[in-house]
Parts: structure tokens; sequence; C-alpha cells
């Protein structure tokens, strides 16, 4: 019994019972192994769904760069295609998602069951800010620049609650929530209105 | 290929207002800064008298073009219908409405990609050999790739995203908005907007759209110097519509070209015959003819696209609405009285001066409006006949007993109809096309 049928058997359980198991014990007494080796890997079912949502993440990460057109695209683009390639690969196991979502411990922007998510993405989105600020599709602001990760983060954060808690045909909301605040996003990153304001005042107060 | 149209300003879009909202947060800026260049207006008419109104109605005219083009979907249609109705609105409105039907902010390629995934499960590259990153033209709820498989061009047309669903929360909102700029009563809107609304749902589902496509491109395939795409249903969807790829300028830029008048004359004439023909054999009509709809050839050739709007006349209302181009009746009074009762000019509970009063500006416009069908052929170049029926327009807007009026006037069946002919007439006068203007109208 390895990691990955561990995960199988607990996303089925899950979305047969919608609720976590009793206990580890007879958890892994029913899907015929032993407790000991749950614990090798987690320590509790939390850290177990965590786990699930990252391999998620990864999974969709490695799609997305997989597909041929994805070298070509910008990083607005990269961007929209992770959120929309990580939506189609959640709805596979919807249930389980909305369960674990709805049911956790900490706020998702912290922790919670997206902690080690959280660095997956970190990872994946530096990568596309070094490469925005490169081809001048992002601003780089002094100070701000390191903080960006972490905005893009709260985002997803907020697409994944919305796809959670959307009741359109399709999720066809969703497909619109994400085109729209990843250009909002953009927009705001790129050179805009607060840069020329925050020079402007600047000047105004370093006279000699 | 010259069809592309491409606007150096056109930038994907930046921000798309979502919720209703939002949206209505849209309009409320339109209208005060509308009330804005009133007040700007007035201000530099006491410094310059001489400043006209249609200076004003050009400045409104943009601020209400710039909230509407942030817009999609049905917001952007309605913004497409005033601009047909050109008696309806000042000629500035006008302009920048047209400009509407062409350039709606194109969605992004992922998203793309991603209804296709949805629909076909492959991507838009494994389904063809090449496929556009952007969109080759903005449609008002969808947008245009072209796509190439071996020799064949496609035109695919990506629907956005809930645009179906909002169109019963966005007409609510447009409604106040029609009120105001189009001076109607609530009641009156009330009537027409159930039809406009069960119209642009339709149009949603191209579905329904590729079978119509078929169907009336198959019952015309015998009209002369016309042609029609061909259409794929194992490439289509409910969101998806791929069709052939047709070659021809629209309207602007085929003019701009300066095409004979011979030229002119046969493309005015094989719209003629498109429309004369659906109107009264098939008695369902393409009834969407904005320019962008059709392809002109400098060979006096014309393909015809996007039956996504397409009106199916009730033969109980075909029977009484064609009953006034009858050329006799026009000259019979009783005949024409009976025929108003019916279309829901006037009323039997009317006063006396109503019923005068509304006969009277019916009868005008009916005149009016019909002559061409009177004669034998007619030159839509005669900008003097295209004056009398803005003046008119002009008047009736001015009509105070119309603007009171505590009923609608006329039947909701006409409001596509009159938009069809509206559209067709201003085509043919921007042609300048003289024509052999028979009709194939029948008693049913």
């Amino acid at each position: 019994m390895d990691i990955k049928d561990i995960k199988t058997h607990y996303i089925d359980y899950v979305l047969q019972n919608s609720k976590r198991p009793e206990s580890i014990y007879l958890f892994m007494k029913n899907i015929g192994g032993e407790e000991k080796t749950f614990y090798e890997h987690y320590t509790t079912f939390y850290d177990l769904e965590a786990a699930i949502w990252s391999d998620t993440f990864k999974d969709t990460i490695e799609k997305i760069q997989q597909e041929q057109v994805y070298e070509g695209y910008t990083v607005r683009e990269k961007i929209l295609s992770f959120y929309f390639t990580l939506i189609e690969n959640l709805k596979a196991v919807r249930s389980f998602a909305t369960y674990s979502f709805k049911n956790q411990k900490d706020f998702p922007l912290d922790g919670g069951v997206l902690k080690e998510s959280k660095q997956t993405f970190h990872d994946f989105v530096s990568q596309l800010i070094t490469e925005g600020v490169y081809t001048g599709e992002i601003a780089d602001r002094t100070f701000l620049t390191e903080r960006y990760a972490g905005a893009i983060w709260w985002e997803t954060v907020f697409i994944i609650r919305f796809w959670i808690y959307d009741s359109s045909k399709n999720f066809e909301r969703t497909d619109a929530a994400i085109e729209k605040s990843v250009n909002l996003a953009f927009d705001l990153l790129g050179k805009n209105i607060a840069d020329a304001t925050f020079d402007f005042i600047k000047f105004l107060f370093s006279k000699n | 290929m010259a069809d592309e149209i491409k606007d150096p300003n056109l930038k994907v879009q930046s921000s798309i207002p979502t919720s209703k909202v939002e949206r209505a947060t849209k309009f409320v800026k339109t209208g005060v800064k509308v009330g804005a260049n009133y007040v700007k207006h007035y201000a530099q008419k006491v410094v310059n008298p001489n400043l006209s109104k249609e200076d004003l109605d050009k400045a409104n005219a943009e601020d209400i073009y710039g909230a509407l083009s942030e817009l999609k979907g049905s917001a952007l249609k309605v913004a497409q219908m005033m601009s047909m109705d050109k008696n309806l609105l000042p000629q500035a409105y006008t302009d920048k409405f047209t400009m509407a039907q062409y350039s709606a902010p194109p969605l992004s390629y992922p998203l793309v990609v991603k209804t296709f995934q949805t629909y076909f499960g492959k991507s838009p590259t494994e389904i063809f050999d090449t496929f556009t990153k952007e969109a080759v033209n903005a449609a008002s709820i969808g947008q245009v790739h072209k796509a190439s498989k071996g020799e064949k061009y496609f035109a695919v047309k990506v629907q956005y995203p809930g645009v179906a669903e909002s169109i019963s929360s966005d007409l609510k909102m447009v409604k106040p908005f029609a009120k105001q700029i189009l001076g109607l009563q609530e009641k009156d809107l009330q009537m027409y907007m159930g039809e406009v609304e069960q119209m642009l749902i339709a149009e949603t589902d191209y579905e329904l759209e590729l079978k119509r496509g078929v169907e009336i491109s198959q019952a015309c395939a015998h009209l002369p110097n016309i042609d029609f795409p061909q259409y794929y249903p194992e490439y289509s969807s409910k969101r998806i519509l791929t069709m052939d790829w047709l070659t021809g300028q629209h309207l602007n830029e085929f003019l701009a070209t300066n095409p004979s008048q011979e030229v002119r004359n046969k493309i005015g004439q094989s719209l003629w015959d498109f429309y004369d023909y659906q109107m009264h054999e098939l008695l369902s009509v393409h009834a969407d003819p904005h320019p962008g709809n059709f392809l002109m050839r400098a060979d006096g050739t014309m393909g015809i696209i996007d039956f996504g709007c397409v009106k199916v006349i009730p033969l109980e209302y075909y029977r009484v609405h064609f009953k006034v181009i009858n050329p006799q009746i026009i000259d019979d009074d009783k005949m024409m009285l009976d025929a108003f009762y019916e279309l829901g000019f006037i009323y039997e509970d009317d006063t006396e001066h109503e019923k005068e009063l509304f006969t009277n500006i019916f009868k005008d416009m009916i005149r009016l409006t019909v002559s061409p069908f009177r004669q034998e052929t007619f030159d839509f170049g005669n900008n003097e006949y295209f004056k009398m029926l803005y003046d008119f327009g002009e008047k009736l807007a001015k009509t105070p007993e119309l603007k009171n009026s505590t009923k609608p006037r006329g039947s909701k069946e006409a409001l596509y109809l009159n938009r069809t002919y509206f559209g067709l007439y201003s085509m043919l006068n921007q042609l300048k096309a003289n024509i052999r203007t028979h009709t194939s109208w029948k008693a049913r």
C-alpha cells in the first residue's frame, strides 16, 4: 500500500460518506492496511487532505506546461490557463473539494488544507513574476515586487472559494470570475496610475 | 482576406463588470455623464450661441458608447439594435453605436481553449491545423477566430461564458436607460421587452443557429449572387459554432473601394430579393441586417452569415402586417382603418380626436415607408427620401399625444420586422442602389 492508494481510498471515503473517517485506525483497517503505514507519511487526515490539494496544483502546473501553446503565452495568459485547468481538475473531485474546503480549521489564506498548495503555487508564480518583470508586463516596484506572489495567492483562494459556492450552469460564472479577476490583477501589477501618482508625490517632497 | 477588423486601439479588455451591481454602476455613471454633458452644453451655449444640438448629441453618444462597449452581451446587443433604428436616434448616436457593432474587446485565449475542452475534450489546435490566438472579429455575444484544416478555412465563433444567464438582468437595467434616450413609456417598453428577451435568448443557442442557418441557406440556395457558409455540426456545440470562412468586405470597407454603380445595384438587388423571399415565402427572416453580417465582393456577389437572430412571422400576423402594403389598401380608407384596428395602431375606445390623429400619423408613416414597394424600381441613393423618413421620425418623437398615449401602438411582432426593414433600407441607402423593388407579396 503506497501513498497513492491511501489518497485514492481517502477521496473515495469522503465522496461516499461526506465526512472524514472516524479514526485513522478504522480507515486503514477498512482499506486493508496498517495504521503505522499512514503515520509514515501523515500525522492527521488534515495533512492528507492538504497533500491531495497540493497534488492537484502540481498536476495542473505540469499539464499546462506540457501544452504546446503555453510557451507562447504572455504571463497573464499563463496564469489564466493555470486557473482554468485547476478548476477543470478540481471538477473531477468536486464533492471532496467542497467538503474539505468548507471544513478546514484555519483560514485558507494562512494555511488550512491549502497550506502545501500555497508553497507549490508560490514557486510556480514567482517564476512567472520574474518573467513578467523582464517582459515589462509587470511593473517592478521597490518593496512591493516581493509581495506580488502573496497577492496572487490571495486571488487563487478567492477563485477556489468562488467555484465552491458557484451554482451556475457548467460553472460559467467561475470562468467569468477567473477572466475578470486576472485582468484586474494584471492591470494593477502593470504600470498604472498609482505609479505616476507616487512618482509625482515623490517629486513634490524631494525639492532641493 | 480583407475582412479582418483590427482597431489598433482595441486592447484586450482590462476589466469586464460582472455582477448586476457593477453593471448597474456603469449605467449610472453614463447617466451622470450625460447629465453633465447637458450642463456643459448649456454653459458653453451661453458663451457660444452657435453650438448645435448635434455637438451635444455627439458628446453624449461618446459617453454612452464608452460605457456600453465595456459591457458585453445583451447590453451591447441593445446598443446595436438602437443603432439600426436610425430614425429613432440622432445621427451622432448612430455613428457611435455602429462602431459598437464591430469592436467589443476580446476575451483571452486560455478561455477559448477551456471552452473547447469543455465541449470537445480537445483544444482548438488538436482539432484544426491552425487557429488564431486572437479573435479576428468580435461579435456581440462571442468572438470569431479563424481556423484552417488542410485546404479549408473556417470561421469559429466562441461565445462568452455566462451570457445566456445575464440576459434577463441586463435587460432590466437597460430598460430605464432605453426609456430615457428613446423617450418611450414604461408600458410600451414592457410589451416589447419580452419579445427582445426571447430573441436574445434564442441567439445564445448556437445549436439553434446552426439549424436555422442550414435551413435558410438551403431554402435560399436558388437566389442568384448570394452564398452562405456551410456549417459543421461536428465542430459545433451550444457555445461554439464552426462554419466556412467567407471572403468579402463589410459595407463601409467595400464602399471605400469605389465599386461601380452596376456592382452596387447588383448587390442591392440581391439584398432586396433575399429579404423579400424570406419575408413572403419562408415567413422567417434573418432579422439582424447589420453590415457585419454581409461580406461583399468586387464581382457583385455577397456572402451572408449569422443566423442567430431569426424572426419567425406568425401567419396570422403576416396577413395583417402585409395588408397595409397592398397597393390597393392605401387608397381605400375603410380597408385601411380595419387593418389599423387589427394592428393595434388605434383602439375602439380611443377618443375621436385620438382616432383621427393616430389614423393620420400611421397613414403618413405607411405611405412613406412602403413607397419603394409601390414602384417598379426605386433609387435608394435618393437622400431626399431618407431625409423625409428621419424628419417623420423626429416629428413623431415630438408628438406629445404619442408620447403620452396610455396604450402601446403597434404589435410586438412588428418590432423585429421593422428593425429588419430599417436595416435593409439603411444598407441600400449607403450602397446608393437603384433596384427593382418587386415583391412576391401575396394574399394568404
